[in-house]
């Protein structure tokens, strides 16, 4: 009769873990779709910030253009140093 | 105890009822026996038999696969600016049966893409399932698309390839096709290590169709791109482009090229076209206007090539610099050729030949020299073959060989007409001079590093070389044809050339002439190469007046650029000692005795030493920034008394952070 509670018992804790662990396998299967959704969203968020940054760089180099400082610096009575019009002040900071 | 035994009417013994239910009983077991076992077996089937097969069909429900293209590599100039990069846009496609109420739909995205209406609506009705309307749209466009929410109408990402510079280097970078495929220049002949690769990948589909990762398989690898990166520099660049579109476009030429090559090393700065091309909208651009013309196209160098039939002659010890030529008085027939000069001469030294460009005199050279001989040293300064540079397409240029020369093909040859040369090689040769004579390949490409060329043996000795830079320095700074060029402070050495161009059909020449000007900076040492070709200037044609001040132009603003222009004390006329020159800088002109010192503070760095330099006064300078914060002595008070060995003049100016 023991015996038969022993089996009884055995296959009811059988049961339970095998019932535990599909649970944990619906569970972690629940998890890993949620960080896929998570993860699929800073993808998409790290693609658009990385273009943006792209995008922004090459501004960047075109505000910096040769080109276009000359036309910004032309506005400001400035041109480029002829003959006779440079001075090399190197080694002049040394007092400050 | 004696049982009954329940029998019939007839007296036969009958079944109980007991064996009856068993019987039942069995019959129902057996059927749901039966059942099960075909549940079993169904199951058994479906799992083992049919199960690779369905479980391939679910993940086609589930799983699709992803594709993922890398950007394309960058191209970036000496300094690391941007010459080349790739942007994310988005393009417009629809799906036509998908779409609702075509008319406003059709109506909405003209509106939007400023794409004519009938187009779409043509597009509208295709039985296509996949129609592109426009492709690589503005950020503006498209916030505007996606806020429209038309039905069957699809936004989706692509690359589109920007050039920051507009039209800087536009021949040499090239331009790439909507697909992103390189279709000239160094994009072409780069599509391969450019090209962004394509990552396939498998993806989760949930209910929505939305797509998930599960997992980095086939995305760990790089599928960017690589870069390149070029020996040029946007500033000396846009100088370049500058300084050529004025000659070209004062003297109302057909194209024009410059060059700029630093001599150390060979590596071009700047490599310049006119008509400029805009590779951001290269398809709005003619065919001829695409060429890379400093590679591809072979011209008649005429005068520049001078030079090396000189240094040839003086290398083999077949003239002197002051050994004399009968220059015929500007007119000479040799077999029944007439080889004329621009100006007259008569008896003429070896280095007034060069230095008045006298056609003649050099022909005479070249005769005396011999056709191998020249042909071989043309040969060791590359003329003939490919520099090799990464451009698609390069010229070879055209140099028969010497057997087939007559006498007055070497006469022609030796004042550079009946040979075929790029801009790019008569810029190899010149390095070769530029660099005492021993040979230097030109390079256009620092990333990725090409293999180094084998050691090509010395062309000239130094002291040849040394003497055509002298004879080239006459050219510019005596009364030579280049005196246009002339840069105070700096000695130059130069050569002009003004060129026949070939007839269009037919033999002998046309009326067009190539003008161009070949300058060293500084002319005893040199440092950098420029060249400016122009293609049929007029009404002037002459290379001295057409390309020696825009040689002069780009090599003011490429040495000020690189702080090596002559500095302001350097350029007092005449040469004044040392003594006075102390003297002269540490006083202040008579004029400016008893006037007040100025207000500086505001201005910028620059500003205040123009206005104290032209009273003779270096200032001290302290503490760091660009705009005066305070001077002394203030303004308003007397100039202070020049102490004798002081350079400052008692000034002292105090810099700040400007506000601009």
């Amino acid at each position: 009769m023991s015996s038969f509670k022993g089996s009884l018992l055995s296959f009811f804790g059988a049961v339970s873990i095998i019932l535990l662990l599909s649970l944990s396998s619906v569970w972690l299967n629940i998890e890993r779709m949620d960080l896929a959704y998570d993860l699929n969203k800073m993808e998409k968020d790290l693609a658009s910030r990385n273009a943006l940054a792209s995008k922004l760089e090459l501004e960047r180099n075109n505000l910096i253009s040769p080109y276009r400082l000359k036309r910004l610096a032309a506005t400001y009575g400035l041109g480029p140093v002829g003959p006779g019009q440079m001075r090399l002040m190197t080694g002049q900071d040394q007092g400050k | 105890m004696i049982k009954r035994v329940p029998r019939s009417r007839e007296g036969a013994p009958t079944r109980s009822k007991t064996d009856t239910g068993k019987l039942k009983l069995l019959l129902v077991g057996l059927f749901f026996a039966a059942i099960w076992l075909t549940l079993w077996g169904r199951a058994a089937y479906v799992q083992l038999y049919l199960g690779p097969e369905l479980k391939k069909g679910a993940e086609k429900q589930s799983l699709a696969t992803g594709f993922e293209l890398g950007e394309r590599g960058r191209i970036y100039d000496r300094n690391g600016a941007i010459l080349a990069t790739s942007v994310e846009s988005k393009s417009v496609y629809i799906s036509p049966i998908k779409v609702e109420r075509a008319a406003q739909t059709a109506q909405t995205l003209s509106q939007i893409l400023d794409v004519p209406k009938k187009d779409i609506e043509r597009d509208l009705a295709s039985k296509m399932g996949f129609v592109w309307i426009k492709r690589q749209i503005g950020d503006r466009e498209a916030k505007a698309l996606e806020a429209a929410k038309l039905p069957g109408v699809f936004l989706t990402s692509e690359y589109r390839r920007m050039f920051p510079n507009h039209q800087s280097a536009g021949q040499v970078l090239g331009f790439v096709g909507v697909d992103g495929i390189g279709l000239e220049g160094l994009e072409k002949h780069f599509e391969e290590r450019m090209v962004g690769r394509q990552a396939k990948y498998v993806v989760q589909r949930d209910a929505t169709g939305r797509r998930l990762y599960l997992d980095d398989q086939g995305r760990e690898m790089d599928i960017r791109g690589a870069d390149v990166r070029l020996t040029l520099d946007t500033v000396i660049q846009d100088a370049a482009e500058q300084s050529l579109a004025e000659a070209v476009t004062r003297y109302n030429g057909r194209s024009g090229m410059a060059l700029v090559v630093k001599v150390d090393s060979g590596e071009i700065l700047a490599l310049a076209h006119f008509p400029f091309l805009n590779p951001n909208a290269a398809n709005l651009s003619k065919p001829a206007a695409r060429r890379n013309r400093a590679a591809l196209d072979m011209f008649e160098p005429g005068s520049t090539l001078k030079p090396f039939v000189f240094a040839a002659a003086l290398e083999q010890k077949v003239i002197d610099p002051s050994k004399i030529f009968d220059c015929e008085n500007g007119k000479w027939v040799l077999r029944g050729k007439t080889i004329r000069d621009t100006h007259p001469y008569h008896w003429l030294s070896a280095n007034r030949i060069l230095r008045y460009s006298s056609n003649i005199g050099t022909a005479k050279i070249g005769l005396a020299l011999g056709a191998q001989n020249y042909y071989s040293t043309l040969r060791k300064l590359g003329f003939g073959e490919r520099t090799d540079l990464d451009i698609p397409g390069e010229s070879p240029g055209k140099l028969r060989p010497p057997k087939e020369w007559s006498e007055i093909d070497l006469a022609s040859i030796s004042f550079g007409q009946g040979i075929g040369v790029t801009a790019l090689q008569m810029a190899r040769a010149y390095l070769v001079l530029a660099n005492m004579g021993a040979p230097k390949p030109l390079k256009l490409v620092l990333e990725p590093e090409s293999p180094p060329p084998p050691q090509a043996e010395r062309v000239f000795s130094p002291g040849t070389a040394e003497t055509v830079l002298s004879m080239m320095r006459e050219v510019v700074d005596e009364d030579g044809t280049g005196k246009l060029a002339r840069i105070p402070g700096m000695v130059v050495a130069g050569k002009t050339g003004t060129a026949q161009k070939a007839g269009a059909v037919g033999k002998g020449y046309g009326d067009g002439i190539v003008a161009s000007f070949v300058g060293l900076f500084p002319g005893d040492k040199p440092e950098y190469l420029i060249m400016v070709f122009v293609d049929e200037p007029s009404p002037v044609d002459l290379g001295g007046v057409v390309c020696a001040p825009a040689v002069r132009e780009i090599a003011i603003k490429t040495l000020s650029y690189y702080n090596r222009l002559p500095e302001a004390k350097l350029l007092t006329q005449p040469e004044p000692s040392e003594s006075s020159m102390q003297e002269k800088a540490t006083r202040a002109p008579q004029a400016a005795a008893g006037a007040a010192v100025p207000d500086l503070t505001g201005l910028p760095v620059r500003r205040a030493l123009e206005a104290l330099g032209k009273r003779g006064i270096v200032p001290t300078i302290k503490g760091a920034g660009m705009v005066i914060g305070r001077q002394k002595p203030l303004p308003g008070e007397p100039w202070p008394e020049t102490k004798s060995g002081s350079k400052d003049g008692g000034f002292i100016l105090w810099l700040q952070e400007g506000s601009k």
